[in-house]
């Protein structure tokens, strides 16, 4: 999380001129939205549970984008603008944490079948990332490395996907798909070689 | 800027309702970085985060030159910049969904490579 001062949220008149602006011919009242509830959100979301910052995170912008996008779904007939986004992100929460709980059941089945040594044509060949050395290794990889582990980790298979977070999606796609490729067997590699270590 | 804030920038750059999404076409264009965009622009890098969190201007012509003339107006930029720039970057970023598609789909690829050479064939 920032180590900013945390912004604290905007009073309710304040809150109802900023949801009154979000209007297709308004385009900036969306980003003055967004700056207003987002970190306050993220905030409150961080007090009242134990979640990561990327799930925190995740769950605070989907409240916020979904209001975004449909700001009919909030009636201030009906509550407070934060009641409702705090309600809505801790909704979305869940739904974030019980993602990533079927994103992790799937990883141990996959890591469980490469150590049992079964044909791997489904996901990619990576070693249990549980432990603390792992963690440290991965600490040390590049943002958009990270961001490839976790695609790989995923399942995920399309070069696009890969090409998009390592930044070179404006490239050509043969080149794209050799980059991805190489920057996937160094990934591999560099577990790989903690794995032996332990 | 907070994280949580940059974070979602990041995140809305593949999202077409949002104004970050032809900022990263045109960026992935020109193969600019922060700095280098927020220069092309004339903004600062700061403003970058804000910037992206705008919603998208509207598709017909009057509606978009009155919201690209409001973002321009809100973050000092030259009208004629910003509007070049995102005419170009929503462009190019149609054309990435659509070679993503293709690529999903396998068509691309397998259009480009044919098929490869037969076992004893030269390649």
């Amino acid at each position: 999380m920032s180590a900013l001062p945390v912004q604290s949220w905007p009073s309710p008149e304040r809150a109802l001129e900023l949801f009154a602006r979000l209007r297709p011919d308004d385009t900036v009242g969306h980003a003055d939205f967004a700056v207003a509830f987002l970190d306050p959100l993220a905030e409150h979301l961080r007090r009242n549970n134990t979640a990561h910052d990327h799930a925190l995170f995740e769950a605070a912008e989907d409240a916020v984008i979904s209001l975004l996008k449909n700001p009919a779904a909030f009636d201030p007939a009906r509550g407070s603008l934060q009641s409702y986004l705090c309600m809505s992100a801790a909704g979305d929460l869940k739904n974030v944490l019980s993602r990533e709980r079927r994103h992790h059941e799937k990883r141990a089945s996959v890591e469980l079948d490469d150590f049992a040594g079964k044909e791997e044509d489904e996901g990619e060949d990576l070693p249990s990332l549980d432990h603390p050395t792992f963690a440290a290794a991965i600490a040390e990889f590049t943002d958009p490395e990270r961001a490839a582990l976790e695609l790989m980790r995923d399942g995920v298979r399309e070069t696009a996907r890969f090409a998009e977070v390592l930044g070179i999606a404006g490239r050509a796609p043969r080149e794209q798909f050799a980059e991805v490729k190489r920057a996937k067997d160094r990934i591999k590699q560099r577990l790989k070689r903690v794995a032996e270590g332990l | 800027m907070s994280d949580a804030l940059k974070h979602m920038a990041e995140r809305v750059k593949a999202d077409p309702f949002f104004l970050a999404y032809p900022l990263a076409g045109y960026a992935a264009a020109e193969n600019l970085d922060d700095p280098a965009l927020a220069a092309a622009l004339g903004v600062g890098v700061e403003d970058l985060t804000r910037l992206r969190l705008c919603r998208a201007p509207r598709d017909t012509p009057a509606a978009r030159r009155d919201d690209v003339t409001e973002i321009a107006a809100a973050f000092g930029i030259a009208p004629t910049t910003l509007m070049e720039v995102l005419n170009r970057g929503q462009a190019v970023a149609r054309l990435k969904e659509k070679v993503k598609t293709a690529d999903r789909d396998g068509a691309f690829l397998a259009a480009r490579d044919g098929d490869p050479p037969a076992e004893g064939e030269p390649s």
